[in-house]
């Protein structure tokens, strides 16, 4: 019963952690644009997200190290200094992305430019991390994430073409826009599988001390939460796919996306969209806040955990402050938020394989892993996934200068 | 016992439990006719940086960053972690920690209230 809970916790978690203010711009932006043609790339992220999530679990489990310990110790500082670095700017980039979704959201509601949003949010942000204790975080954050589901139900309710939907998940290159198509395919890859996801499911899985016994839990957590979180980015896809791609928006400010929710929810649609945005991007700035907390506090030794009081690890405290501080700062000078999210994604994609390569070689060491390392099928998908990052870090940048805009 | 592999990068825990920095650099003696011999870890930014450039190591010399010796008679045990029996809470491990606590932190609301703990089974 209990295992049924963690589990049912932990993809409720999953969900929120999958669903940010990336995921939603570019699933959204990719039905505007090309129909159902990009579910395949949310798709193949999912895959790759599943098994790595599921590796960074494990090492915490099986080894009592994170990844960012476990990096540093196999690979020397000097390595380490690297991921570390970029990781950093573009969790900043990303922590700016979300606070400005979540602004964009209120904004939608109440009329108010956005930009002044910006301090209050992340106020929000810092209090939340300050006085509340990893548990609770989870546990509301992953409750209040189910309002996400109207996404499903507004798919449903437009009736798709189901043959579409099908053929969807197999690439076909449009015969205009292919470097537009491509960059979409890299950023909704790139919003799927950030890298602070790995960094912080390592640390969490720490947090909640977990261990053998929830190896299993790890497993269903992983491949169901994220299976689920991939549902309902579909159904964004979908829903964006029926009604702006029909009305011929094409998503390149956020202040057209929420219409479509009006076409299955009426007016309700715009406060549906609006609370999704806003709490997905509220859960994820949280996440990214706590995990350069966790990577830099990891990086040098420092006592670090969500459950201490600020005055037990007042360095990793004062991490987050200054980050969320910063990134609100940059989110008040009214810098266009999607451009951000977009920027963001693809510098995410960009910094990929200097984290998945070393977690993929950690995996198959028995220092760390013992009789848990990886068999030949998630080194299969690992070695794919490391592959692909390779190859999508390559082409992000010039798709970002051709395809971006 | 491999020192590059089992020792340097490892983390660091004091004689009552607490993280006390990674191990950033092992310090060798060489005497004439005696073998090697390791004659204390050093634990501090201003090591660290000193493995990945030159540059970073002027910088952050600078900031007056001190390091931590801990001769290798101190080190109770090596395995996931490195163990002392030394204490760390008086070591220029902590000065920042310190600071930023006495000087900011605690002036804060709610820095030192008592984070609700789940109860793991």
């Amino acid at each position: 019963m209990k295992n049924i809970l963690k589990v049912t916790l932990g993809i409720l978690t999953s969900i929120g952690g999958f669903l940010d203010a990336g995921a939603i711009a570019t699933n959204a932006s990719a039905g505007a644009n090309f129909g159902m043609g990009l579910l395949w790339a949310t798709a193949l992220g999912t895959l790759f997200a599943i098994f790595l999530v599921e590796m960074s679990g494990r090492l915490a489990v099986v080894s009592k190290h994170t990844l960012a310990d476990a990096m540093r110790e196999h690979f020397g500082f000097r390595y380490h200094a690297i991921p570390l670095a970029t990781e950093l700017l573009v969790d900043f980039l990303v922590l700016t992305a979300e606070i400005g979704g979540a602004c964009i959201a209120l904004q939608f509601v109440t009329g108010i430019p956005f930009k002044w949003f910006a301090l209050p949010v992340g106020l929000c942000i810092w209090v939340t991390i300050w006085i509340g204790s990893f548990g609770r975080i989870e546990k509301a954050t992953a409750f209040i994430g189910l309002i996400t589901i109207c996404f499903i139900v507004g798919a449903f309710r437009l009736r798709p073409d189901m043959h579409a939907i099908a053929s969807g998940f197999v690439p076909h290159q449009p015969p205009q826009d292919a470097a537009h198509y491509w960059f979409l395919s890299v950023s909704i890859i790139g919003a799927i599988i950030t890298p602070y996801v790995f960094y912080f499911y390592s640390s969490g899985a720490i947090e909640e001390k977990w261990d053998f016994k929830d190896l299993g839990v790890n497993r269903a957590v992983a491949a169901l939460g994220m299976t689920f979180g991939c549902i309902i980015a579909m159904g964004i896809t979908v829903v964006a796919a029926q009604t702006l791609q029909r009305a011929g928006i094409a998503v390149d400010r956020f202040e057209q996306a929420p219409l479509m929710l009006t076409d299955p929810f009426g007016r309700w649609g715009v406060f549906l969209f609006a609370a999704s945005l806003a709490i997905c991007c509220f859960g994820a700035a949280i996440e990214v806040a706590l995990a350069v907390a966790y990577v830099v506090g990891q990086a040098f030794g420092w006592r670090w955990g969500e459950d201490l009081s600020p005055k037990d690890n007042a360095r990793f405290a004062m991490t987050y402050t200054i980050f969320i501080l910063l990134a609100a700062l940059v989110t008040f000078t009214g810098i266009d938020p999607l451009k951000v999210t977009m920027f963001s994604m693809a510098m995410a994609v960009v910094i990929l394989p200097l984290v998945i390569l070393p977690l993929l070689v950690i995996m198959n060491d028995e220092k760390y892993l013992k009789e848990q390392r990886n068999g030949w099928i998630s080194n299969t998908v690992g070695v794919a996934a490391v592959v692909a990052a390779i190859i999508l870090a390559i082409v992000a940048i010039p798709l970002e200068i051709i395809g971006g805009g | 016992m491999r020192l590059t592999a089992d020792v340097l990068d490892q983390q660091v825990i004091d004689c009552c439990q607490r993280k006390a920095g990674k191990v950033d650099g092992i310090a060798i003696e060489v005497f004439n006719g005696a073998p090697p011999r390791v004659a204390y870890i050093e634990i501090g930014s201003n090591i660290l940086a000193r493995r990945v450039s030159k540059r970073l190591e002027r910088f952050v010399r600078k900031l007056h960053a001190k390091s931590f010796r801990v001769p290798w008679s101190a080190i109770a045990k090596v395995d996931v972690s490195v163990t002392l029996n030394v204490d760390a809470a008086n070591s220029p491990l902590y000065d920042v920690e310190k600071w930023l606590r006495t000087h900011i932190v605690e002036k804060i609301p709610f820095s030192a209230h008592h984070k609700h703990q789940e109860k793991n089974d």
